[in-house]
């Protein structure tokens, strides 16, 4: 995805604008040397400012050139836009749902979908998936003792760890 | 000595040996696999490596990262794709070799320039670094903010594409990096209202987005077909090829020194050490035209370099805590995770683990050798891995690489929010190194200006009053000023023309 420099540029710009917003909310200091949190992020500001603000100008120049959106040719195989929203679906999933659920069924459920939507191949993408969940769950919950969350299967959490 | 010896014990140890051979295998897969890269290897063992004491934790990502740019080499001879960005250099070079049937060749060239620009790299490491160090010694919060100006400025500036983009992402990068509570009052900035955010951005979801999730996004959406495999049997790869490296040896050797000096500067990597050594053996070339049909001569330099100039990335990482590239940037990041602050302290506080560091390195080299020779004999197999398999597997331990670091769900949403952002950029031609070193360098350029100016009571003079600092920061201002003054000759030049012409149309 392409996007031309001259909608880029006043996108920095505006990060730019709101970063010197936020700074100039940082409290002053009352002590030291007169510099506060806000005096590093004011700079970044200014910088981004004029950076956008150079980006938005070769742009310009260049307009008639490049045209202000260039899809890449996965904007035309649904498969290929399914493919990038599995990967995304999965991870918000998994970010919405694993505390409930437990990393065992919902990593599960969300690796398995990746993989089949990737392959196409239900039965080996079943096998790939069992068998990572449990590799990961065993070493990292298991050997590193990360503290995975077990969300419904907590009941069962002595039964299902050698540990 | 007594030191060298007290950290070759050490390392010496068989679970470190072993988490030195199991990181070097992991190295070699991702690097020959195409679309993941060695920072990519990296940045997936960042997790690991939090559970482990700091020798093997870094031996760990020495010896990966290691691997993993000489095993881009595989791909890029065999598939014509670099397997990491730096083997992108001499690709269609290596490639066009394996068409005339000499990849055997090529390979062993690989292998054997790889360990040896390592190996080169390494010692110049551990014997240039330890007196960088005990120079360093003096240097205070002063000359340590012109420093870490100095590897913002090279990220942004050798960064590949426009510098003005390059620049951009090294400000966004810096921008992260202000998240979090302010050293100096105390107070929280720029945490949204959120108190998880106090700790500031977590840096290894951060760079497991960007490196990683990233990588994965971009593989959902190419609609290029899997990559054939030249059907080469691939037989002796050491045939014949010692008296051809050695008919090389002076662009072997120019390549080495070029690789190990790019290291040396902050902000450049393997990438760019294999692009300079590369042009630098074709502008020096006795025999351009047989450099071009395809001969070693390119290889021989450009593939000892980009190894010799991951060694020498160490010296300002360790130094001085300032990243020579994306890699030690990731080591910095873990030192400081295992409360070890990298600098010319660490040298006397620490020798063992330092040393240990570099031995590291020399074993990881030795190591290549063998296991290169293994990973080439295997390449058939790895080139074919189904990539729509290897790649959800890679999320998920992504997912969890992400969680471990502190245990909640913000380092996954951070993972997925720097993924997100860093595939938009790398589409839009902005390079993804410099933020990550604004991320790691950001911080240090804030707090060594506060301290500074405390120190100073407000003078900024101090800056540049004293002689280590005011050279460093007058060298930082003239490359900030550098486009400037570019464009200004440039538009005089054109003024003279245009005034000669006019001159001469008025005769």
């Amino acid at each position: 995805m392409k996007v031309s420099d001259v909608i880029l540029g006043p996108i920095v710009v505006a990060i730019g604008i709101v970063t010197l917003v936020a700074a100039s909310m940082q409290p002053k200091p009352f002590f030291g040397s007169g510099y506060g949190g806000g005096f590093f992020p004011s700079i970044i500001g200014i910088g981004l400012f004029g950076l956008g603000a150079m980006l938005t100008l070769a742009g310009w120049s260049k307009r008639n050139e490049a045209p202000l959106l260039v899809f890449g040719d996965w904007i035309r195989s649904g498969r290929h836009i399914a493919n990038a929203a599995a990967v995304i679906g999965a991870l918000l999933f998994y970010i919405l749902t694993s505390d409930a659920l437990g990393f065992v069924i919902s990593g599960f459920v969300s690796l398995f979908v990746v993989l089949v939507q990737f392959s196409r191949a239900p039965l080996i993408s079943l096998v790939i998936a069992i068998v990572t969940i449990l590799l990961v769950k065993t070493v990292f919950q298991d050997i590193l003792l990360v503290p995975l969350p077990w969300g419904i299967l907590e009941p069962y959490s002595g039964s299902l760890t050698w540990r | 000595m007594a030191v060298i010896y007290d950290a070759f014990v050490a390392l010496m140890v068989p679970n470190v040996l072993v988490v030195i051979v199991l990181a070097s295998v992991f190295g070699l897969f991702v690097g020959a696999v195409p679309g993941l890269t060695a920072t990519m290897a990296v940045a997936l063992l960042v997790p690991v490596t939090f559970f482990m004491e700091p020798l093997p934790a870094i031996a760990a990502i020495v010896s990966a990262s290691a691997m993993a740019i000489f095993a881009g080499d595989i791909p890029a001879t065999l598939l014509r794709i670099p397997g990491t960005p730096s083997s992108a250099a001499y690709t269609d070079a290596a490639y066009r070799m394996t068409k005339q049937g000499k990849a055997e060749l090529v390979l062993g060239a690989f292998v054997v320039t790889s360990a040896t620009g390592g190996l080169i790299g390494a010692i110049f490491l551990m014997f240039f670094a330890p007196v960088v160090a005990r120079f360093a010694l003096n240097i205070s919060s002063y000359e340590y903010f012109w420093l870490a100006c100095l590897g913002l400025t090279s990220a942004a500036f050798i960064s590949p594409g426009s510098p003005v983009k390059g620049a951009i992402s090294l400000l966004l990068g810096v921008l992260t990096a202000m998240v979090g509570v302010f050293p100096v009052t105390g107070q929280p900035r720029f945490t949204f209202g959120s108190t998880t955010l106090y700790g500031g951005v977590g840096l290894v979801a951060a760079l497991i987005g960007m490196f990683a999730i990233a990588e994965i996004l971009r593989f959902a959406l190419s609609t290029e077909p899997a990559p054939k495999a030249v059907k080469t049997k691939i037989g002796n790869i050491f045939k014949g090829l010692v008296p051809e490296i050695w008919r090389f040896r002076r662009r072997f050797a120019d390549g080495i020194a070029v690789g190990t000096g790019t290291g040396v500067l902050p902000g450049a990597g393997a990438d760019i050490a294999a692009w300079i050594s590369f042009a630098i053996a074709r502008r020096f070339t006795r025999n351009r035209e047989e450099f071009d049909k395809g001969s070693l001569e390119g290889i021989v330099a450009a593939g000892g370099a980009n190894n010799a100039s991951v060694s020498s990335a160490y010296v300002p990482a360790t130094v001085l805590g300032i990243p020579g590239d994306s890699m030690t940037a990731i080591v910095i990041g873990v030192l400081f995770m295992k409360g070890l602050t990298p600098g010319p302290a660490i040298f006397q506080h620490q020798p063992t683990l330092i040393y240990g560091i570099f031995l590291s390195f020399i074993l990881a080299n030795l190591l290549m050798i063998p296991l290169g020779y293994a990973a080439i004999k295997l390449a058939r197999y790895i080139l074919d891995v189904p990539r729509q398999y290897l790649m959800p597997v890679i999320m998920m331990f992504c997912v969890v690489g992400a969680f471990a670091m502190d245990n909640t769900l913000i380092g996954v949403v951070t993972m997925l929010v720097f993924g997100i952002i860093g595939w938009f950029m790398e589409e839009n031609g902005f390079p993804i190194a410099p933020a990550l070193l604004g991320i790691i360098l950001g911080r240090m350029v804030e707090e060594t200006f506060l301290t500074s100016m405390i120190k100073a009571q407000g003078d900024f003079l101090q800056f540049f009053t004293r002689p280590i600092a005011g050279t460093v920061g007058a060298i930082t201002i003239l490359i900030w000023l550098s486009p400037l003054l570019m464009m200004a000759w440039r538009r005089l030049g054109r003024r003279r023309e245009l005034a000669a012409r006019g001159a001469g149309r008025e005769v």
